[in-house]
């Protein structure tokens, strides 16, 4: 078990007329090589809730354990937790800072105390899993297109090994193709590279496509929990905190809603999230 | 075509010939090492009143297009006239930044005040326009975009697409006849991004406002007049939104994807189904879908 | 980090200093800091105590509000009176190996604790109830005769309002590039001098870059918006005086010939 969160909640500057609960009693688990989409608008906790799994923040009430050990404890080893646990803030590119791109990657290992040949080989290898251009290592890392840059950051972060991987809006800015380059690299590492993906993201679509289960934050609070057809199968919940489901499941819930399937009424935990997967439904029905 | 060919010059807010930009890159004494080409002899005419689409992944040259039109850069061959000013001419240069004005992509980057109002001020103030006349101007464009009731707040405490909202408020100040958002939702949240989105509509149809709408998200332009494709600096298809969506492959040569419901929409006439042509809404998809059945 | 200073922050609060044109208010902290070294005696330091006190009521700034922020400059406060104590000849008091205790020590030691309070509490009550904007703007136009020396007094303004604008947002990226680099394993706590310099270069480097971007965007932000440099511009709330800020200069000048008298005549 990764990670346990007990009954977290965070309080940011507790004690004064500024003080603002950006968790409440939030409670969940995630099993190694889980691959989690964590959903919410902005303000929603989702960013509190991710910092809370480097030990960047510590719960101000309720515990949060990592591989059974309570990170609040004060024996706790939090450089262990931080090269375990891979960060990807969001737009990574402006933690960029070194002269090349190679030197900037093996900035991680470095800290993590392995040598600069092993740093080398470990950067060499992350470069190569974000299909970096072999011929840009010795760039400067601000030469690069917004696209390099952020898979040059986001080797930063897998060249220190991480079994567990957090990113924050990995998708931010970036342009079509950009996208479903950074996802299918993402789904890549879960599934080939066994890293436990923890995806944050405003986008219902980017979730959909990328990951196994879905947790739905609202106002600090833990709105939903399940795998993304499950959750997507709640669209009224769901658009009441302002969240939409993506176009393709609102229309097949419309079509079910009003008896274009013969013989399917709307049943929890049964829906589409993908162009595909809604025309294999709509075609075998008229076919029928 | 043939509807630009009616349409006498004066109709047309943007008419650039042959346009072209060129980057030099230069190594440390000076000398030129290569030319980037950004823009690469376009033509475009975009006739008043209209909501333009223009897209294309990162790097198509779309934003260089749109600081030629702002002239802030000035082109390297071609022409190019904008609200019948001509861009080389340095005398109209703030007479164009005041009629095309343009809304970037950052939100924080681009609001110079802390305090709203200040900054919605800051085009007018520029211009030389008499206090008590500012006053009234700032005053309607923080109505018309919604953030009247915050004007005097700090931007700090906005959200994203409140803070875009400023800044359009910031170039209505100006009475702009168009104004150019510059993938100005690309760091929004879809809730932010909605909201501009909107914005844009009610401008271009209640206040006659061109709207030139940059982006590489499809699913924006669904409701634009016109659509120009961009790639390697040049406008590779033109065309309404539904001729645009049909030809997909093309699309996805050029680097973009399709909205999932144009996408479900076309899978499904491969697979054939008999629906008219491509879906650009899920109103419209549901529609056919349940008028067959 | 930050949060913890109340020196040169805005109070919002509705009270006659808050409405006060900003110029009334500079030349008021002006005339403050002269008269803290024109206090002297027992009666002056009455006079000035008195003022003061007034200018907090009317102020309407909570008092704990304004002492809070001393708290920093507490320290500055006390090394400066040590050093009074220890260092000012005159009878001695307590001596103990080479450090003496005089009279005239303790009194100077006060005296100068006294000057700083008086010092620092005036002067932040002109930034606790001026917005930053309304001070820049003041002070652009108590310095506008200096453009006739070609002082480019408006780029000045202009470069301040943008500083107050961007400093919280650099603070807010600096904490975030932070804590990227600590996921990264760095370390900004350990160390000693040089290697915590050293330690600061993967923070320092992208907060740079950053802020050069940000620069270059709002410039060609600003120009789009039809921005040059130097040239006139026209104000959306120019500074207009009114009745009460004649008043109020009134009473800084009296407050002023007041000090000046006793100085002369007691």
């Amino acid at each position: 078990m990764a990670f346990i969160f007990d009954h977290v909640s965070y309080t940011y500057q507790p004690g004064t007329t500024y003080a603002v609960d950006a968790l409440s009693d939030v409670s969940f688990q995630i099993k190694d090589g889980d691959s989690v989409g964590i959903i919410g608008h902005t303000g929603s906790g989702k960013s509190t809730l991710i910092q809370h799994m480097n030990a960047l923040l510590l719960p101000t009430k309720g515990t949060v354990y990592y591989n059974g050990q309570d990170i609040s404890d004060k024996d706790f080893n939090k450089s262990v937790l931080r090269s375990e646990v891979g960060m990807v803030f969001q737009y990574p590119e402006n933690q960029l800072f070194e002269e090349t791109v190679m030197k900037d990657v093996c900035f991680g290992p470095k800290n993590q105390g392995l040598s600069e040949k092993e740093a080398t080989l470990r950067a060499y290898e992350a470069l190569k899993l974000v299909n970096f251009p072999d011929d840009s290592f010795d760039q400067s890392p601000f030469s690069l297109s917004g696209g390099e840059q952020r898979r040059a950051a986001i080797a930063g972060v897998l060249a220190m090994k991480p079994k567990t991987l957090i990113l924050d809006e990995p998708c931010a800015g970036l342009d079509p193709a950009g996208r479903n380059e950074l996802l299918s690299l993402i789904r890549r590492m879960n599934e080939e590279e066994g890293i436990t993906i923890i995806f944050v993201s405003h986008s219902m679509d980017d979730v959909a496509e990328t990951v196994k289960r879905v947790i739905v934050m609202d106002e600090g609070r833990l709105f939903m929990d399940g795998d993304p057809h499950q959750v997507f199968s709640h669209e009224k919940e769901l658009e009441e905190i302002s969240l939409s489901v993506p176009p393709v499941t609102s229309l097949i819930d419309r079509l079910i809603e009003n008896g274009f399937f013969k013989g399917m009424e709307k049943k929890e935990g049964y829906t589409v999230t993908t162009a595909k997967e809604a025309c294999e439904l709509i075609c075998s029905e008229i076919s029928r | 075509m043939k509807e630009l060919a009616r349409k006498r010059d004066e109709d047309l807010i943007i008419k650039g010939r042959g346009l072209t930009t060129e980057y030099f890159r230069r190594d440390d004494e000076g000398n030129v090492e290569s030319i980037d080409t950004a823009l690469d002899h376009i033509d475009i005419s975009i006739i008043k009143g209209r909501f333009i689409g223009i897209i294309g992944h990162n790097g198509c040259g779309k934003s260089t297009l749109a600081k030629n039109i702002n002239a802030l850069i000035t082109p390297s061959e071609g022409s190019l006239t904008v609200c019948g000013m001509d861009v080389y001419d340095e005398e109209s240069r703030m007479k164009i930044r005041s009629m095309a004005g343009m809304v970037f992509q950052n939100p924080d980057n681009q609001i110079v005040s802390s305090i709203v109002e200040e900054d919605c001020a800051f085009g007018p103030e520029n211009l030389g326009i008499p206090s008590q006349e500012i006053r009234e101007r700032v005053d309607r464009a923080l109505s018309s975009v919604g953030m009247f009731e915050k004007r005097r707040n700090s931007p700090e405490h906005l959200s994203g697409g409140q803070k875009q909202r400023v800044a359009v408020a910031g170039v209505l100040s100006m009475e702009p006849e168009c104004i150019i958002f510059d993938e100005s939702t690309a760091m929004l949240d879809p809730e932010g991004r909605q909201d501009v989105l909107n914005l844009a509509h009610e401008l271009n149809e209640k206040k006659g406002v061109t709207v030139l709408w940059i982006t590489h998200y499809m699913e924006e332009l669904t409701g634009a007049d016109h659509i120009f494709v961009m790639d390697n600096g040049r406008i590779v298809m033109e065309g309404a939104p539904r001729e645009i969506f049909a030809r997909d492959e093309e699309l996805v040569q050029h680097g973009l994807t399709l909205p999932g419901i144009t996408l479900l929409s076309r899978l499904l006439k491969e697979n054939g189904i008999p629906l008219r042509g491509v879906s650009l809404s899920v109103d419209e998809l549901y529609e056919e879908l349940m008028a067959l059945w | 980090m930050f949060r913890n200073i109340t020196l040169g922050q805005y109070y919002p609060a509705e009270s006659v200093l808050h409405v006060l044109d900003p110029r009334v208010k500079l030349f008021g902290a002006l005339v403050w800091i002269i008269s803290i070294f024109l206090m002297d005696g027992l009666f002056s330091f009455l006079l000035a105590t008195g003022f003061l006190m007034f200018l907090i009521i009317i102020s309407k700034v909570p008092f704990s509000f304004m002492v809070r922020g001393l708290r920093s400059i507490m320290i500055i406060v006390i090394i400066a009176s040590v050093f009074n104590i220890f260092f000012t000849p005159g009878n001695t008091l307590v001596e103990a190996g080479p450090l003496k205790i005089t009279d005239k020590g303790i009194i100077n030691a006060v005296l100068m604790a006294i000057r700083m309070f008086y010092l620092i509490i005036g002067t932040s009550l002109m930034t606790l109830t001026t917005t930053p904007n309304n001070l820049t703007d003041g002070l652009s136009r108590s310095l506008s005769p200096l453009e006739k020396l070609r002082v480019p007094v408006t780029d000045i303004a202009m470069m301040m309002t943008i500083a107050l604008r961007f400093i919280p947002i650099l603070i807010e990226e600096t904490n975030k590039i932070m804590k990227a680099q600590m996921a990264r394993g760095a370390d900004f706590e350990h160390g000693g001098l040089i290697k915590k310099a050293k330690n600061m270069v993967p923070l320092l480097v992208p907060l740079f870059v950053s802020a050069f971007r940000r620069a270059n965007d709002l410039a060609l932000a600003m120009e789009a918006r039809c921005y040059s440099s130097g040239k006139k511009r026209t104000k959306l709330n120019p500074l207009k005086y009114a009745r009460r800020d004649a008043i109020a200069y009134i009473i800084i000048l009296l407050f002023l010939a007041g000090l000046i008298l006793m100085k002369i005549f007691l």
